[in-house]
């Protein structure tokens, strides 16, 4: 039995996107998906669409794969469209007994399929040109400032990391203890339900033992290389803002402004 | 040549205020040099994984004292410095490292120790260069194989430049390709860079290779000598359920069948040597 176990979907590459500071390109995404909700205007959302569009091609990444991020998601959206389209009011352009749609409940109904559509688009366009490990280091100097609230910043970002390094090995595992439990006859194609989730026990049981004890090795080991939690800890790879990035501020304070000028200038949909 | 790890009386037993049991560690008087070679022996519970866990504080004597560089091990205040100088590499590789990438997880002690970026870059590509892995480095660990795994775990503690490093049977987990490795890489540092090796091991193959052989036996240090010495004793390490290196026992058993040969052998070519010479001797001028 394999199993896929890359996780997150980085696909490496060289392009523009990929070599954004991680943070930079969190706090664009934010930014960028707020821009997408609040805008009444139809001019500013296709604008909006159309730097998506741009983005994607910069990255470098397959229409295809950022389709394919989009997709599984595809039914959630169109139900949730939906229900806006039943209970907007505004004048009836279709009335057959309690089924009522009106042109704003249409308007609304689409432009959130559009919204939810680029909200997914982006999101899947900073993980396939951002490595974990970035987003990760990105994330831990974002809320670095949260430190002098005692927020443990530090320690999360090491608890993300281990996550991170240990589930290839711990996917890997539960493969192996499956073999061996269907080695000694464990039947987990039962199509009972009861009986499906009774052969799982002896999986899941060795599961956490050996992963117990994994955590306890770990625990000698991290200790043996002097870590102390966040306390006086220094980086190796210290993120830094580049010439691009801040040509991508700018390029995107230019494009935002523009998206809010429309919003201002040409407030209805049409 | 000075003292870096001295035992004094070291008695350990967990939770001793509770228990009547056997000590599992029963007095050891125990002096490691700086720049040292040390293989430790012993069957399975012998206390000998449980003894190198008190060279760098993991676990603190139950009686008796541990001083590093003259440091107690007991001093709370001390046990950071004891730390950094006392490195440890356990069994199974994959739980020693921490990262997703090979120079992260090296670069981790040095973080720890709060070193400025350009001070740690430097030591990670020295460590990384030290085991032979420099290659590798951005690779992810999950991908290389045990012995490679194995050398950039030993590539995360010297990343620390430890004084010493504690080995905890480090190539049981590993093919004979692995464990070639990782013994060249041991050797080196000890050769090289002058690093004590304490490297507690099966192996006896692997133990010839060291300067001293400690073997264990019911917590106790049951003998203290080179490997030459402690391999002429084939009968007791029998006794003691340890297997000699095979050039050993073959020697020993010309021996016995009269061939005049040294004893604690313990090189394939000393072997080919002193076989040679005695073949020479009786069979030869032909």
């Amino acid at each position: 039995m394999t199993r896929d176990i890359t996780v997150g979907q980085f696909l490496p590459g060289q392009s523009l996107l990929h070599r954004l500071d991680p943070r930079t390109k969190i706090v664009l995404t934010l930014v960028f998906i707020i821009q997408v909700f609040v805008s009444k205007s139809a001019l500013s959302l296709c604008f909006l669409i159309v730097l998506l569009g741009v983005l994607i091609a910069c990255s470098h990444v397959p229409a295809k794969k950022v389709f394919r991020a989009v997709r599984p998601m595809i039914p959630v959206i169109i139900f949730t469209a939906l229900i806006n389209i039943f209970y907007v009011s505004g004048n009836p352009v279709f009335h057959y007994s309690f089924i009522r749609i009106t042109d704003q409940g249409l308007f609304i109904g689409f432009t959130l399929f559009v919204r939810l559509t680029a909200l997914i688009a982006g999101c899947s366009l900073i993980t396939y040109t951002t490595s974990l490990n970035q987003l990760a280091a990105g994330l831990e100097q974002l809320l670095a400032p949260l430190k002098r609230f005692h927020f443990p910043v530090n320690e999360l970002s090491m608890t993300l990391s281990i996550t991170l390094r240990f589930l290839p090995t711990i996917a890997e595992e539960l493969d192996r203890i499956i073999d061996a439990q269907k080695a000694r006859g464990a039947d987990l194609s039962s199509a009972n339900l009861y009986k499906k989730v009774h052969a799982y026990f002896p999986i899941i049981l060795p599961l956490f033992m050996s992963a117990f004890r994994r955590a306890f090795e770990l625990t000698n080991a991290i200790e043996c290389r002097c870590y102390q939690g966040g306390i006086g800890r220094t980086k190796m790879n210290v993120l830094r803002l580049s010439r691009l990035d801040y040509q991508a501020i700018v390029f995107f304070c230019v494009a935002f402004g523009l998206s809010i000028a429309f919003n201002l200038y040409f407030p209805t949909f049409f | 040549m000075s003292a870096l790890i001295e035992t004094k009386n070291l008695h350990f037993q967990y939770l001793h205020h509770q228990s009547q049991n056997e000590w599992i560690l029963n007095g050891i008087d125990l002096t490691i040099q700086n720049g040292e070679f040390i293989a430790i022996l012993g069957s399975n519970g012998c206390g000998k994984s449980t003894l190198a866990k008190h060279f760098n504080a993991l676990l603190m004597p139950s009686d008796g004292t541990v001083r590093v560089n003259g440091m107690d091990t007991g001093d709370e205040k001390k046990q950071f410095e004891i730390k950094k100088l006392i490195g440890m590499v356990f069994q199974n590789p994959d739980n020693q490292l921490i990262s997703t990438i090979v120079e992260e997880d090296v670069a981790f002690a040095p973080e720890n120790l709060g070193m400025p970026p350009s001070e740690i870059r430097e030591r990670v590509d020295w460590a990384l260069e030290a085991v032979d892995m420099f290659d590798y480095k951005r690779h992810t660990p999950f991908k290389l194989s045990g012995g490679q795994k194995q050398r950039v775990a030993i590539a995360g503690i010297l990343a620390m430049r430890p004084q010493c490093i504690v080995l905890d049977e480090p190539t049981s987990m590993l093919d004979p390709k692995g464990r070639t490795d990782v013994m060249q890489t041991i050797c080196r540092l000890n050769h090289e860079f002058g690093i004590t090796i304490v490297l507690i091991t099966h192996h006896m193959e692997e133990a010839a290779q060291a300067k001293r052989v400690l073997m264990m036996d019911h917590g106790r240090i049951a003998f203290d000598d080179t490997p030459e010495r402690t391999f002429e004793q084939i009968e007791r390490l029998k006794k003691l359920k340890l297997d000699v290196p095979q050039i050993t026992e073959l020697a020993h058993r010309l021996q016995q069948r009269g061939i005049r040969i040294p004893n604690g052998m313990t090189q394939v070519g000393q072997c080919v040597e002193a076989l040679a010479a005695a073949l020479e001797e009786r069979y030869g001028h032909h």
